[in-house]
């Protein structure tokens, strides 16, 4: 495999220097399959003890890793650095409070997930075995399940920027998996939640989220089914 | 803070801006209009009209409007499910060639009655 040098411009916050915000340069060799996170790992091995990242599985399915790859949000451990050009820049997830380095503090983020129920409600006694669901009605929310709740699509979107109460695109997508789930019984008391300011009728179809989605979730149209449903329910009088 | 910008994003963008101005120039133009009540001022805002400055000011409004209405034609269509959301990039291609069309189209109209009258 071919070897190539990459410059890793990172956007580093110190909390305790002064000013704590600068930027660092490093230059690390990377073979041509290397993921960005392979250079990030690499400079704190061998040229920066200090550089703080967060990682955990490496291989897309934690979402641990998010950040900002030369102006857009992705995944440092499934973005291949011979897809970007040689200086490569990495900032921390966009409007999220900066923590160290490129970690962010991602309690906001899950607050607004919790808001969501983000778990199934069934009240009815519990079957003998699996509830039971069939394949047209998983295809239905396939699409939602496969979120990893990275944080890239939230801090991707323009409105979450202006408005840091917008739920967001990740929690929105949450609600939909299990209000579109046929098994459960909570979708009065979910639309309700979402309907509310700063919640679904924030999203403008900006197709950031779309854009940034390491999954490749259609997002946007996850959000557009669930206003439609909000219309019908409204209509309909169901929504308080 | 900058981003990477995306179709989505741009035509976002232009939809908001030409609205917060035409909202503006609605205004302006309900002023104006209200205000001219007899018929020789009426004669003198028609001869002001005729400035090349005002035709150009008329092309940039034209292509507000455009812009503005495509921009609201594709998010309707996308918002009702008219069309899926695969298409939202595709959307907007078509969309600024057809709002390009019909501003040249107006330009064409605008400068010719510039010209002649």
């Amino acid at each position: 495999m071919s070897k190539k040098v990459y410059t890793f411009k990172i956007k580093r916050y110190l909390p305790g220097e002064n000013p704590p915000e600068r930027w660092d340069e490093f230059k690390v060799e990377l073979d041509s399959m290397s993921r960005v996170l392979d250079g990030l790992i690499k400079i704190k091995e061998e040229q920066d003890g200090t550089l703080s990242f967060r990682k955990s599985c490496a291989h897309g399915v934690c979402g641990s890793c998010a950040m900002k790859i030369n102006g857009k949000n992705g995944l440092a451990c499934q973005t291949l650095v011979k897809d970007l050009p040689e200086v490569i820049v990495l900032e921390p997830l966009p409007a999220l409070p900066v923590i160290k380095d490129l970690v962010v503090d991602m309690s906001s983020f899950f607050e607004k997930n919790e808001l969501v129920i983000p778990y199934l409600v069934n009240n009815d006694p519990p079957p003998e075995r699996e509830r039971i669901q069939y394949p047209e009605e998983q295809e239905k929310i396939v699409e939602s399940i496969t979120c990893i709740m990275c944080g890239s699509c939230t801090t991707s979107c323009p409105v979450f920027w202006s408005n840091q109460k917008y739920l967001g695109p990740s929690a929105l997508l949450k609600a939909y998996r299990f209000i579109f789930d046929t098994r459960d019984q909570a979708t009065k008391e979910r639309m309700e939640r979402i309907v509310k300011e700063s919640g679904l009728w924030r999203c403008h179809s900006i197709f950031n989220c779309v854009e940034a989605c390491p999954k490749g979730i259609d997002i946007t149209r996850h959000i557009l089914e669930l206003k439609r449903l909000a219309v019908k329910m409204g209509l309909k009088g169901e929504l308080k | 803070m900058r981003y990477r910008w995306h179709s989505g994003f741009i035509v976002w963008l232009i939809h908001r801006i030409t609205g917060i101005a035409l909202s503006f120039y609605l205004l302006a133009h309900l002023f104006v209009t209200s205000t001219i009540k007899k018929p020789e001022l009426f004669e003198k805002v028609m001869a002001v009209m005729h400035n090349p400055w005002v035709k150009a000011g008329e092309a940039l409004l034209w292509g507000a409007v455009v812009a503005h209405v495509i921009a609201g034609i594709r998010i309707t269509l996308l918002e009702t499910g008219i069309v899926s959301t695969k298409y939202q990039k595709v959307m907007s291609g078509v969309g600024a060639v057809i709002g390009a069309v019909l501003w040249l189209w107006g330009v064409i109209f605008f400068f010719k009655g510039a010209l002649h009258g």
